[in-house]
């Protein structure tokens, strides 16, 4: 099962990742491409964490948190005025 | 409170038997590097537009080696090479100055004014036109990299109906921030043997009005674009020659740079501390309630490799 969770994680950084290189010299694209990566890790936290019964508020708050640090980061880095 | 419980994991107050991350990756200490974050976010802003020679874009934009990688890039697609017109670096500048005068950025202004108006106005009758725009890129060959890297940019600049070229660079405010623009004009003179058939190579990547000459592909009859009213082309004083100008500005903190290491820096800083924080968990085959550190590094690492190849330069 847990390869199973992997490999959906792995499929939703792989796209993500395609699509920022596809976009790349258009930062506002590569922007939404970046923060809708990240809502899709923060799902799949919540779904991987459901599956191993371990889906406490803490947790799912490290994965939101870690996620808008990482949009953050994206944002000073593709000069994005928010 | 050990120095070491800031980066290693310890036991849970609450939880018997379970285990905590270090607490520099707790809860408030990630909502501390948020805040972090944010408050670089608004100091780049406020100093972009208050304070553009502190804090801005460093540019060194040289039209000869813009002209030069462009013929370049030609030559090694078996084409010839464009000779710089000065009419069409008259448009160009032209079309720069407009795009400021009226704060935007796109092939076509927002009152309807194409670049072939430009073109036209500036003198150059075309049978073949193109327009190329590119802001705030670091120098010369990073513009003509982006635009061979976009199918219709790269369509223009190896289009082989093409004989001249013309180039403006401007330093600016657009938006209310400091920036270069880089307008890249192309064209082909009309001769009288195409009288009866001018077509319009228009390559921009938003459809031209229905006013406009229709692409190659669709021949047109000969019709001119509409001209709008008032619109007086000055030849600038330094009008862009191959060789001659050098737009530059070199502020005293470079915000691409700046941005781009910041962020890699607290990217790799969490990514040890995650590392840390799993492989002593792992070998101390400690039981833990927290989110998965697989996961969390591979994001990390991904999050900097993409931080590291962005660019900030736009092109349309």
């Amino acid at each position: 099962m847990r390869l199973v969770h992997y490999s959906v994680l792995a499929f939703i950084l792989l796209l993500g990742g395609i699509l920022f290189l596809r976009f790349q010299y258009y930062p506002s694209y590569q922007f939404l491409i970046v923060v809708g990566t990240v809502l899709g890790y923060v799902l799949w936290g919540v779904s991987y964490h459901k599956s191993e019964s371990r889906f406490l508020r803490r947790v799912i708050l490290e994965y939101l948190l870690l996620g808008f640090v990482v949009i953050l980061m994206f944002a000073a880095a593709l000069n994005i005025r928010l | 409170m050990s120095f070491r419980e800031h980066f290693l994991p310890h036991s849970h107050p609450e939880i018997l038997g379970h285990h905590q991350r270090g607490k520099l990756l707790h809860a408030p200490a990630l909502a501390s590097y948020l805040l972090f974050l944010s408050a670089l976010l608004f100091t780049f802003s406020i100093f972009r537009t208050s304070l553009p020679g502190v804090l801005g874009f460093a540019t060194n934009i040289n039209l000869a080696d813009l002209v030069a990688s462009t013929n370049s890039e030609r030559a090694a697609h078996g084409l010839n090479a464009l000779k710089v017109n000065d009419q069409l670096s008259q448009a160009a500048a032209a079309k720069a100055a407009y795009m400021f005068k009226y704060n935007f950025w796109a092939h076509v202004a927002p009152d309807g004014t194409t670049p072939w108006y430009f073109i036209t106005t500036a003198g150059y009758d075309y049978r073949y036109a193109g327009e190329n725009l590119a802001r705030d890129f670091g120098d010369s060959a990073a513009v003509v990299a982006a635009w061979m890297n976009s199918p219709s940019h790269r369509e223009n600049m190896l289009n082989p109906n093409y004989t001249d070229i013309g180039f403006a660079a401007v330093n600016g405010t657009l938006d209310g921030y400091e920036t270069t623009l880089v307008v890249q004009m192309f064209g082909k003179p009309l001769t009288p043997n195409y009288l009866a058939n001018i077509p319009v190579q228009s390559l921009q990547t938003e459809a031209p009005p229905a006013k406009e000459p229709a692409p190659e592909t669709a021949p047109a009859p000969a019709v001119k674009p509409e001209e709008p009213p008032k619109l007086t082309i000055v030849p600038l004083d330094n009008s862009p020659q191959a060789g001659t100008l050098l737009v530059e500005s070199v502020p005293a903190v470079d915000v691409a740079s700046a941005a781009r290491g910041i962020t890699i820096t607290l990217g790799l800083f969490l990514t040890i501390l995650f590392a840390i924080d799993g492989v002593y968990a792992w070998r101390h085959h400690l039981l833990r309630l927290s989110g998965s550190t697989l996961a969390h590094l591979v994001l990390l690492v991904l999050a900097m490799v993409g931080i590291w190849y962005t660019n900030v330069g736009v092109i349309v």
